[in-house]
């Protein structure tokens, strides 16, 4: 069931993407789209599946069982579209050559040792996760709350610290956050503990999205560069290595509390954020925006994503304008 | 005023935890000097104001009400991308240095397994950094004795059983949460406790210390008919408490040790079940 789980982390996701993606961005003219931005589209419509199966039966006042149901329903719906979009492109296209990014080998053979020593590094990552039990539960229910969905059958009905009814309530801004549910329908699907896929699984598909979220923008800041592309994911890695001493470096998000929207939002959502931006793929970043809004407290749905974009578009702006007076000033001044 | 004093003190924590935050601000500095800043002028430019906004007290206050003033001062820090400069820095610095035709194909794998290591075991780069233990023993020990719980029994116990019980065995209900004593999780909920069981979670507590239990200066618990009325099932009490004070609880309790295996770190009573 674990490789079951695994096998949907990838292939469910990358269906939704790759449609996605082909949907707005088919008829570009410049191929830069790689599997890996497919999977970090598709995990951004898988949460926000979830987040409607959640929504749903909250607000209907269903029992667990039934946002099981809605969110299995959702995601045969949407796979089944995506296959059927999918495929019926391949017939149309068939005859077409299609645009494929060049693999440059001997470009890629220059740097061969980095890129082991980067995949080295990222293996015994991942390994770490699953030797030791490292969870930092401080400022977070989320195991809790899983557990108590699946054993109550209700949502947000019992409070997951205590397991009695609570006697002043919840918060609506917590109540309308879907990870837990989301956690939850995984573990009544593949039938395994809230353990192993909050502590264990999760956590380990968060690190591999980071990943590929600043190997996303790697490709964005040096797309023809394989060279810093190299370099700028080994840093990355052994910044993650090295930043597991404080609770808001990203490191020890990835390490100890993978599963957290926060995390999620600081390692994911951010770099993706990022290389859209510079690819100028506005609706990933609306996308970003929205996926923050169903995991992370925000304030009415503008979290950090929506401040990120707003700044990189508002500097953007002054820099077109200010940059070639400067330069102009710059060149009399000489 | 209030903000503005978290702000502030925040700044200085950050700064003073760690050193990948000067990492960030040398190769900022470094490709600001060096001319090397309109390669990436929207995100070098993007990255120096906001960690300047941050670093402000008046506008980092108002980042902090935008993140609805319930995380963290630190939590808006999470605006300056400081992985991606970092990264994008050393990428940008450090390519001609790999291409040196003075630096030997074994030296390079030399620098790589170093770096390596650094990254694996080097974590504790901080000052004043947060220590995270592996819990897999712990927990272990933990399952062992829970499975000796009826189910849906209420439990009271050390704050290590209160803080993983419910995940182990969600059918249990424990006399308090954990957000008894961690603050953060105040906003998460509405529920407060009584004064009593802060004074049988400071006991609790106090029962674990070493020292205290040393000299013999373990306070009498005196809350023994509030948890019979709260209906309390269980006791799990730490493993190093000595035998009499065990056996006062078990009278006040009208309690009974329940064998708990092979396990020495925790006693487990069973309330409401007097020895004889």
């Amino acid at each position: 069931m674990i490789v079951l789980l695994g096998l949907a982390f990838i292939i469910i996701p990358w269906l939704y993407g790759k449609s996605v993606c082909t949907i707005f961005y088919g008829r570009r003219k410049e191929v830069d789209f790689f599997w890996g931005d497919y999977l970090l589209t598709g995990w951004m419509i898988f949460i926000g599946l979830a987040e409607a199966s959640h929504l749903g039966t909250m607000f209907l006042r269903r029992s667990f069982s039934d946002c099981v149901f809605l969110f299995e329903a959702l995601n045969l719906s949407v796979l089944f579209l995506c296959c059927l979009f999918l495929f019926a492109r391949w017939i149309f296209h068939r005859g077409q050559k299609e645009k494929k990014p060049v693999f440059d080998r001997q470009a890629f053979g220059e740097v061969r040792l980095i890129w082991i020593g980067t995949g080295l590094l990222m293996f015994t990552m991942l390994l770490m996760l699953w030797l030791g039990d490292y969870g930092y539960s401080k400022g977070d229910v989320t195991p809790e709350t899983v557990a108590t969905f699946l054993h109550t059958d209700q949502i947000h009905a019992v409070n997951p610290l205590t397991g009695m009814p609570y006697t002043q309530g919840i918060p609506m801004r917590l109540q309308i956050l879907c990870l837990p549910s989301f956690y939850g329908c995984l573990c009544r699907i593949f039938g395994l503990t809230t353990e192993l896929v909050v502590n264990r699984m999760i956590p380990t598909a968060v690190m591999f999205l980071a990943f590929l979220a600043y190997y996303s923008l790697a490709g964005a800041l040096f797309p023809k560069d394989h060279r810093k592309k190299a370099i700028f994911l080994l840093t990355v890695a052994i910044l993650f290595g090295l930043g597991t001493y404080f609770d808001n470096m990203d490191g020890f998000g990835l390490f100890y509390a993978g599963y957290r929207g926060l995390t999620i939002r600081n390692t994911v959502l951010l770099p993706i954020l990022l290389s859209s931006f510079f690819r100028e793929r506005r609706i990933l970043m609306l996308l970003c925006v929205i996926t923050e809004a169903c995991m992370v407290w925000t304030l009415y749905g503008a979290g950090l994503c929506l401040l990120v974009g707003i700044g990189l578009y508002l500097t953007y702006w002054v820099l077109w304008y200010l940059y070639p007076v400067l330069r102009k000033k710059e060149g009399n001044e000489s | 005023m209030n903000y503005l004093h978290f702000a502030y003190h925040g700044f200085r924590e950050y700064m003073g935890s760690g050193k990948l935050i000067f990492f960030f601000l040398l190769v900022l500095f470094l490709l600001w000097i060096r001319g090397r800043w309109e390669e990436q002028k929207t995100l070098l430019t993007y990255s120096s104001v906001i960690f300047l906004l941050c670093a402000f007290p008046p506008t980092a206050v108002f980042f902090m009400l935008y993140q609805t003033a319930f995380y963290d001062y630190r939590m808006i820090l999470c605006l300056v991308p400081v992985t991606a400069v970092t990264a994008y820095g050393a990428a940008v610095l450090l390519e001609n240095l790999w291409d040196s035709r003075r630096i030997k194909q074994s030296q390079k794998i030399g620098v790589l397994i170093l770096l390596i290591l650094l990254a694996v075991a080097g974590s504790r780069f901080g000052v004043s950094g947060v220590t995270v233990q592996d819990r897999q023993q712990e927990k272990k020990e933990l399952e062992e004795v829970l499975t000796q719980i009826d189910e849906n029994a209420m439990i009271w116990g050390t704050s290590t059983v209160m803080e993983n019980a419910r995940v182990l065995r969600p059918d249990i209900q424990l006399l308090y949460g954990r957000d008894l004593w961690q603050t953060d999780l105040n906003g998460l909920s509405y529920e407060e406790y009584p004064k009593e069981a802060v004074e049988c979670y400071e006991w609790m507590e106090k029962a674990q210390d070493v020292e205290l239990l040393m000299q013999n200066l373990l306070p009498e618990f005196d809350r023994s008919s509030w948890l019979i009325r709260q209906g309390v099932d269980y006791a799990i009490l730490p493993g190093n408490l000595p035998e009499e004070t065990v056996e006062t609880l078990c009278h006040d309790l009208a309690a009974s040790v329940v064998n708990s295996g092979n396990t020495e770190s925790y006693i487990l009573l069973e309330l409401g079940r007097p020895v004889g």
